[in-house]
């Protein structure tokens, strides 16, 4: 195969879909891009089973161009997509998480983005507003990731890997994910955006490029995610960073820190008025609320747009929880950059790496250069 | 303690035939002698009617079908019969196409593309017929 390009075999989209355990929705995932309206011979689709032990490789296996198996345990979607990035061919990766349904242009999109931009690193998009799980806490997540990304639409300094691309050399010269400080899903397309932001890449958040979020949220999946996977490694992410290098986020905006920070004090203010019984304590943490409420009616509007106005007000207490659990994640992670330092991988992966141990499959790797290593201290100390 | 070196194959190229007649193995010849190079393994999916060559030393394992078997019940009889963990499913005519000295290694992992050319893609996009997407974002920033 001669592709457009010249290359023997090579197509111009690489798509790469990590994949761990996700037989739910992968199906789905993978007939949703076999649908985009890009003619075949023009990209490939990898898909990397990342240690599943479902049915994953054998419905990869029935759709995919290409199957990367890794044993073993899950070794993080950053991990797994490197490796998928390793197997590809063409000089556009986008990475599609597997549980997302591509819409039918946006392999398209993307790839005219690249053509009518030479100078773009990398584009992402966001989720579609019609996410299809029907309880509250799925629709809440998804709905509200598609209104900040809406909103955040244009030039960036971030990535999102969920419906991402990125140029094949700008990926290399950034030195790909972080598989050694991200083993899990967590900001690993964050990090990996300030990494192409910081070497003078051009990011654009398409907003026509979409995708359906598939994925079913639990409110304590939602809080883990959170809380664990987002607001702590992001926060000790930029605390390592310095202020000099932190670029602005879609997600915490300073807006959005005082919002934390404010229903941080009105619970303060609360539990205060439940052992003083001063009523005027309790009408003050109202008050908090309410302004926290009122700086988010653009998003309880979109919510009630698109779900109603009793879903909009039954929202209201878990975005005001989602702001509380950010606060206190904040809180500790501050404490433990300062008490820790910035995490390193697993030990046992550490102990491979020191040894020097060569295995099937590679163990996660340091980065050469990155955003961990800022105020002098190596990745991983 | 590390785990053992692998004793399956680096990689396998699924070849599929989608029934048609495999005529000339010959044709994969780039594929078959790459595989060798690289210690990767080729089946051949095939139905018993579809013929071909005689089975040589170069010759692609063949996975005998029955008639009527779907893509996908094909392509999973190739996973079942493979232990490789990097594994390419390509149609015949595709696969006699491919420059497998270049693609091979590249699939293994064992030389990583670091760059692409990018120039041409407005060009190659029109030469494919993809139409430009109404609605383009501007050019801010």
């Amino acid at each position: 195969m001669e592709s457009p390009l010249g290359g023997p075999g090579r197509p111009l989209l690489s798509v790469i879909v990590p994949v761990s355990d996700g037989q739910g929705h992968l199906g789905a995932c993978l007939d949703a891009l076999l649908a985009s309206d890009l003619p075949r011979e023009a990209w490939e689709l990898v898909v990397v089973d990342d240690g599943s032990l479902d049915r994953s490789s054998a419905i990869a296996g029935a759709r995919a161009d290409l199957l990367v198996r890794v044993p073993g345990p899950p070794h993080g979607p950053a991990y797994a997509r490197n490796r998928g990035v390793d197997a590809s061919l063409a000089p556009i990766l986008l990475f599609v998480d597997a549980d997302v349904a591509v819409h039918a242009d946006t392999l398209r999109r993307i790839l005219w983005d690249f053509a009518g931009q030479p100078d773009l690193g990398a584009v992402f998009g966001s989720y579609d507003a019609d996410p299809p799980e029907p309880d509250d806490v799925s629709q809440y997540r998804n709905l509200r990731q598609h209104y900040v990304h809406q909103r955040a639409a244009g030039p960036t300094g971030t990535f999102w890997a969920a419906c991402g691309a990125v140029r094949r050399d700008a990926f290399a010269q950034a030195g790909q994910f972080d598989e050694w400080h991200f083993p899990r899903p967590q900001i690993e397309d964050v990090e990996l955006g300030y990494r192409l932001r910081g070497l003078g890449y051009r990011m654009l958040l398409d907003p026509a490029v979409q995708g359906t979020p598939l994925r079913r949220w639990t409110f304590r999946q939602a809080v883990i995610a959170d809380v664990r996977d987002r607001c702590v490694p992001w926060v000790r992410l930029h605390l390592a960073l310095g202020s000099a290098e932190r670029p602005a986020s879609l997600f915490f905006s300073k807006r959005e820190w005082l919002n934390s920070a404010l229903v941080g004090a009105a619970a303060l203010l609360l539990v205060l008025d439940l052992r003083l019984r001063r009523t005027a304590v309790g009408y003050l943490a109202l008050a908090l609320l309410l302004v926290v409420v009122a700086s988010n009616l653009g998003l309880y509007r979109f919510f009630r747009r698109r779900r109603g106005l009793r879903f909009a007000i039954r929202i209201i207490p878990i975005h005001l929880f989602y702001y509380f659990s950010n606060g206190l994640a904040a809180v500790w992670a501050w404490g433990a950059h300062h008490l820790v330092g910035p995490p390193g991988p697993p030990a046992e992966v550490q102990a491979y790496v020191e040894k020097g141990l060569k295995a099937w499959p590679p163990q996660p790797q340091r980065l050469e250069r990155g955003a961990w290593r800022a105020r002098g201290s190596s990745p991983g100390a | 303690m590390p785990p053992d070196p692998p004793s399956h194959p680096a990689g396998a190229v699924v070849v599929l035939t989608h029934g048609q007649p495999v005529v000339v193995t010959e044709a994969l010849d780039s594929l078959l002698a790459a595989a060798r190079a690289y210690g990767a393994e080729v089946l051949l999916l095939a139905t018993p009617d579809a013929g071909g060559s005689p089975a040589t030393d170069a010759s692609p394992r063949r996975v005998a079908l029955e008639s009527g078997t779907s893509e996908a019940e094909a392509r999973a009889r190739a996973l079942a019969e493979t232990g490789a963990d990097v594994i390419e499913f390509i149609d015949l005519d595709r696969a006699a196409q491919v420059r497998w000295d270049d693609v091979m290694p590249l699939r293994l992992g064992l030389v990583r593309l670091t760059a692409a050319p990018m120039t041409d893609l407005r060009a190659a996009l029109e030469r494919l017929g993809v139409p430009q997407p109404a609605g383009l974002p501007g050019r801010r920033g």
